[in-house]
């Protein structure tokens, strides 16, 4: 037996659909569970058959497409750091930086060509969507507070 | 219906985006692994905060002609940028190989053309009789709907049907993150508060679709095709006249396919690659000489080109009158037109029928100007295919954020996107059938709600009324049908 990406995909519905089933009949009045726990009800009992067959073709397999981690982590890894960067300094500081990171050090594109798209991506949002659209974008958690801390030091320093 | 024409034609607002969507259609049509799917869901961002009709129309006009972008580079290369455009390369490109490339593009941009403006002639002549029958359907009929709808899960997952099955039950369960409609409870909501109104189609689209699609696009070289044929690909615009003209040679066959293509259009859960397979299927069945199939017969060109966009009329039917999306395409499109505040359903045909005829319009128009563009400009286009991989994924994932986040207006939705998009890669990884969620997703709520009203209205006794009966009989022909399609021995 082998933990091949199937096998653990076909396990990760099962928990999901478990899980769903349990919190449904645990915590929801008859009628709010009624579909939650057929619908997982039934998404479990397959996810285990599908278990069971991946399960049993994992013995037999001697090649696997497997999930490369040095080839497909890096892109993912980006994604997760463009979020957490969003989160804290939103998407007009955010898109910029992380485009020009991945075009630079992912990709190795020519210095001109990332600051070209970054700074592309950069009007694209502040100058199209905020000013032009007047579509408000995620400013971040800790950009207003960072522009609150600049703006009563420069108050500090100017009024010393 | 002639006022929607000069509404749109005189208002330079529209008119203008419909002129922005084509070349962007086109742009997402020859991108091998973009595609029309993920085309609406990067351009939501665009029409946020738009009026209904501007963002639909924008929308809808990048949509009906992305796989007549896709038509140049998938023939000159012989590689289908996206799904739909593959039944073409069975004959388009053994024609390229023979050195008639210029007639074989003007055969198909021309068929693909025709096929889009014979698709929305044949929902405008449909279009009387909708409103007193869509008027006629009760919850009972929704619910049956629905059920329909995702028994077309079937269809889509071919032999992995398990699998298939499996992500529709995602679909559902996701689809009923929020507050339950019959009880008002939370539920799957974790108390927090970005849940309560649900989880939205476009998130869950981009998850599964394009940060997938673009992790498997970065860990690998932009897929190469055979580019040692500069000689093949060179064509005058005699030629691509010559492939026009092979349309109105064939014209039955053009005219049978594209109103084959809009029905196919129109039966939920058939996509483009079904419409484009079978009016291959219709043209070789119909030949005199099937032998010359597969070697190059400018018909094997015409048929699926015009199949393929024929469907993207048929398609708005459903999608428009029932709120059953024809096809995955089409589920997204759904979510997009809730996103704009238009309500898909029978109302529709009541009190909206001035938005149905502009949309109408908005595809034979945008069909209209894009083939005409591509029979002039088509060959330059190639280029396009050539973007590098390491340049398109960060550009391509920054507006896939950007619009998962612009869908809810809450960062949350960045998280789960990133979680959900690695559920999306191995399932990419090992060919489960993603379009499956969607139709679990748009379609399980329908069903839930509907089935609440229909017991609401008549008690259980609703499963025996004629109607049930009937769609309960279709249920179960379609089943079989796509199980024996599926698993009979070939």
């Amino acid at each position: 037996m082998r933990l091949t990406s199937p096998v653990v995909l076909s396990l990760t519905f099962l928990v999901i659909f478990s899980s769903a089933v349990l919190v449904a009949k645990l915590s929801y009045p008859s009628e709010a569970a009624a579909v939650p726990v057929m619908v997982g009800g039934m998404g479990a009992a397959l996810s285990l058959l599908q278990l069971i067959r991946d399960l049993g073709a994992s013995r037999g397999s001697t090649y696997e497409e497997q999930v490369d981690l040095r080839k497909d982590l890096p892109v993912y890894l980006w994604v997760w750091a463009f979020a957490a960067v969003i989160v804290a300094f939103g998407f007009v500081i955010a898109a910029p930086v992380m485009l020009f990171v991945y075009l630079r050090w992912r990709s190795h594109e020519s210095w001109w060509l990332c600051l070209t798209l970054s700074v592309g991506v950069f009007s694209l949002l502040y100058g199209v969507f905020q000013m032009a659209l007047g579509v408000q974008l995620f400013e971040g958690l800790l950009t207003p507070r960072i522009q609150d801390w600049l703006m009563s030091f420069l108050k500090e320093t100017g009024g010393g | 219906m002639l006022g929607s024409l000069l509404g749109l034609l005189l208002s330079p607002r529209l008119l203008g985006l419909i002129l922005l969507a084509i070349p962007l259609g086109i742009f997402f049509g020859c991108v091998p692994g973009l595609g029309g799917k993920l085309g609406i869901v990067l351009l939501i961002p665009f029409v946020y905060g738009m009026d209904p009709l501007p963002g639909a129309v924008f929308l809808l006009a990048m949509h009906a002609i992305v796989h007549t972008g896709g038509i140049v580079p998938s023939m000159l290369f012989g590689v289908p940028t996206n799904g739909p455009e593959a039944p073409l390369l069975a004959d388009g490109y053994p024609m390229v190989r023979n050195g008639q490339a210029g007639r074989a593009l003007g055969a198909a941009l021309s068929a693909a053309g025709i096929g889009g403006l014979i698709g929305v002639a044949c929902l405008a002549l449909i279009l009387p009789v909708v409103e007193p029958f869509v008027l006629a359907f009760s919850p009972v009929e929704f619910f049956w709907l629905a059920i329909i709808g995702i028994t077309l899960i079937a269809a889509l997952a071919g032999r992995m049907l398990v699998q298939g099955l499996i992500v529709g039950c995602f679909g559902w369960l996701v689809g009923m993150v929020g507050l339950d409609p019959q009880t008002g409870v939370q539920r799957y909501t974790f108390n927090q508060l970005f849940l309560w109104d649900g989880f939205d189609v476009i998130s869950g689209v981009l998850a599964l679709y394009a940060l997938p699609e673009m992790m498997q696009l970065g860990r690998s070289p932009q897929g190469e095709a055979d580019r040692d044929q500069g000689t093949l690909t060179r064509y005058t615009f005699a030629e691509v006249w010559d492939g026009v003209l092979d349309n109105a040679r064939h014209w039955g066959l053009t005219l049978l396919t594209a109103v084959l293509g809009t029905f196919i259009g129109m039966i939920p859960g058939l996509g483009g690659e079904a419409a484009g397979w079978m009016c291959y299927s219709f043209a070789v069945s119909r030949a005199t000489h099937p032998e010359r199939f597969g070697q190059g017969a400018v018909e094997g060109v015409i048929a699926p080109s015009t199949g393929m966009n024929a469907k993207e009329g048929g398609g708005l039917l459903p999608t428009l009158f029932f709120g059953v999306p024809a096809g995955s395409g089409m589920a997204i499109m759904l979510g997009a037109f809730i996103m704009l505040g238009i309500k898909p359903g029978p109302l529709m045909a009541v009190h909206d029928l001035p938005l149905v005829w502009s949309l109408i319009w908005t595809i034979a128009l945008s069909n209209l100007l894009c083939t005409t563009l591509l029979l002039f400009v088509g060959k330059h286009l190639s280029a396009i295919a050539d973007i590098r991989a390491g340049v398109l994924v960060p550009v391509v994932l920054v507006f896939a954020l950007l619009g998962s986040f612009l869908a809810k207006d809450h960062w949350q939705s960045l998280l789960v996107f990133a979680a959900m998009g690695a559920i999306g890669y191995v399932m990419r990884r090992n060919h489960w059938p993603r379009p499956c969620f969607i139709i679990g997703l748009v379609l399980g709520p329908t069903a839930e709600l509907s089935f609440h009203k229909a017991f609401a209205l008549y008690g259980a006794g609703f499963l025996v009324q004629p109607a049930s009966l009937v769609m309960m009989a279709i249920v179960v022909v379609t089943v079989t049908f796509n199980l024996r399609k599926t698993y009979a021995p070939h």
